[in-house]
């Protein structure tokens, strides 16, 4: 089949993500959207976290179930260099859901001296967490100061979650003001073209649900990071990209920043 | 632009096979039955021009003038492999040191693509290569980390190796499975960039592209279930990723493709 069309079966057939519209305000997204509060997409998340933690699915992402773990490479070699740089890993996992990249990634993470995984997210996300998925190093907390209280953490994680947040350039001078050694982010959309808000709207099959979703203009993101760190890497995400409605390219990428001062 | 107008209209099996009557000096060809056979019909690994271009370019990498290099071929940034620096620091972790076996590392290409990740660790890198590579190695490219030797025994009756690395050598071995049952010693295996067919193993000739140099040379294709199991009696598969080559289609339709692997040994019952 020629490529042209493939391209256009395997979307019709995978279906993926909209990206709507160029928002001045996030209210005025919030206002036609069915946000993350829904509780369906919290039980399916739920139903697919538990199928990996009893062993039944190796791996789920966006509560997509899968029969072997498919690693995401680069966020696994630099969750290891920051434990080498620093003989242990203590991650902040911002927005890590049940714990899909803890289950994903703990194979190749357990010899590491000492390893502790604590994921920052929504309030229902973390109560159920606390109660059904914690364990020995895995654990739950409602903000990045609730961790921080018990716990020097090296390392924070930062997986397709950022561009939901009303004000991420906010949330990096917070990231920056906490100091951490290494800061890996993965699955962060961005556009060619000036940071935009727009509409994401969910195929049906992963779970029905829009809400507003930020593209960031590259230069400007890592320009966030690089007063107080160094870019060490920048890798493509496995998320492929896709045109905007006025053929702007947007795309997903990850980078690994450490500490200028090399500890 | 043509090219990819026709590569977008054209189905990809008849679109590979255009490329190949287009390009047919470059590439995979043949089916050959004996080694001596395929060496026969081209240049072979030994052409001092190929080591002339490979040192030319690592020599820009070493002195920081290029960021890296591959096959010869420049970059202007650096290609990571990144299941190969995960299974690496993986080991790293576990042995807190990393000592490393690069089987057919060239120049040190791996070595200078992954040590910025591996800088924490205390690290010993020995390639293995053909003699004239290792002759310019102790001489223009050796260090307190990266060494160079003409044979594996030279190497272990003297280093204790806690990872064996071979990317995309095994399948210009002449033969490789006899080559497999001898390294099976060794605690962990990484393989990176090894071509397989889908349906028979088959040996063929790739024809380097001019432009990188001008080169040919026998090259096996293996059947992955096969290759696997070469390793498993001892060893168990930890994991398996695709490699950054991209795959093709030989002249009778049968998928060409590149994988790496992760082989540890099994622990024995006592």
């Amino acid at each position: 089949m020629p490529p042209l069309i493939s391209d256009y079966v395997r979307k019709l057939r995978v279906n993926t993500n909209e990206y709507k519209g160029d928002y001045k305000n996030w209210g005025d997204v919030m206002g036609i959207s069915t946000s993350f509060q829904e509780n369906a997409i919290f039980e399916k998340v739920k139903w697919a976290a538990t199928q990996v933690k009893e062993g039944k699915a190796a791996y789920e992402r966006d509560s997509v179930l899968f029969n072997k773990i498919i690693y995401t490479w680069p966020v696994l070699a630099c969750l290891q260099n920051a434990a080498l740089t620093n003989q242990q890993l203590h991650v902040i996992d911002f927005g890590g859901s049940l714990g899909t990249s803890y289950f994903q990634n703990r194979l190749f993470l357990q010899k590491i001296p000492s390893l502790k995984w604590f994921i920052v997210e929504q309030k229902h996300y973390v109560d159920c967490g606390k109660k059904e998925f914690e364990d020995g190093q895995l654990q739950f907390e409602y903000s990045i100061d609730n961790v921080l209280e018990k716990e020097k953490v090296n390392c924070l994680l930062v997986s397709g979650s950022i561009q939901y947040f009303e004000n991420p350039f906010e949330w990096f001078d917070k990231f920056i003001a906490y100091n951490f050694n290494h800061i890996i982010f993965d699955r962060i959309s961005f556009i060619d073209g000036t940071t935009r808000l727009t509409q994401q709207v969910v195929p049906e099959h992963i779970y029905p649900a829009s809400f507003p979703c930020w593209f960031f203009n590259e230069e400007e993101f890592i320009n966030a990071f690089t007063k107080t760190h160094m870019l060490v890497a920048d890798f493509n995400s496995a998320d492929e990209s896709v045109l905007s409605s006025d053929n702007k390219k947007l795309y997903w990428k990850g980078f690994y920043f450490r500490k200028n001062d090399g500890v | 632009m043509i090219r990819k107008l026709l590569k977008a209209f054209t189905p990809p099996l008849l679109y590979s096979l255009l490329h190949k009557m287009i390009t047919a000096e470059v590439g995979y060809h043949g089916n050959y039955t004996s080694w001596e056979e395929a060496l026969k019909n081209s240049t072979g690994f030994d052409n001092p021009a190929i080591l002339k271009k490979v040192r030319e370019s690592a020599l820009l990498v070493k002195e920081g003038k290029a960021v890296f290099e591959r096959d010869s071929v420049l970059f202007d940034k650096i290609q990571y492999t990144w299941p190969v620096i995960a299974c690496l620091q993986h080991i790293a972790i576990a042995s807190s040191n990393l000592c490393v076996l690069d089987f057919g590392g060239s120049l040190g290409t791996t070595y200078f693509q992954s040590r910025r990740f591996l800088q924490q660790v205390p690290l010993k890198w020995f390639v293995v290569e053909q003699p004239h590579y290792v002759d310019c190695g102790i001489k223009e490219f050796a260090d307190d980390q990266l060494r160079f030797a003409y044979s594996i025994e030279e190497v272990i009756t003297r280093e204790k190796i806690n990872c064996l690395l071979v990317s995309g050598t095994l399948q210009c071995l002449e033969k490789p499975v006899q080559w497999i049952e001898s390294i099976l010693h060794f605690d962990n295996i990484l393989i990176d960039r090894t071509s397989f067919i889908e349906g028979e193993e088959r040996l063929m000739i790739e024809t380097v592209p001019e432009q990188i140099y001008r080169a040919s040379f026998p090259c096996w294709f293996f059947n992955e279930d096969e290759f696997i199991k070469h390793f498993t009696t001892t060893h168990e598969l930890i994991t398996v990723f695709d490699s950054a080559d991209e795959s093709t289609v030989s002249s009778d339709f049968e998928k060409m493709y590149w994988k790496g692997f992760f082989f540890k040994k099994k622990i024995l019952p006592a």
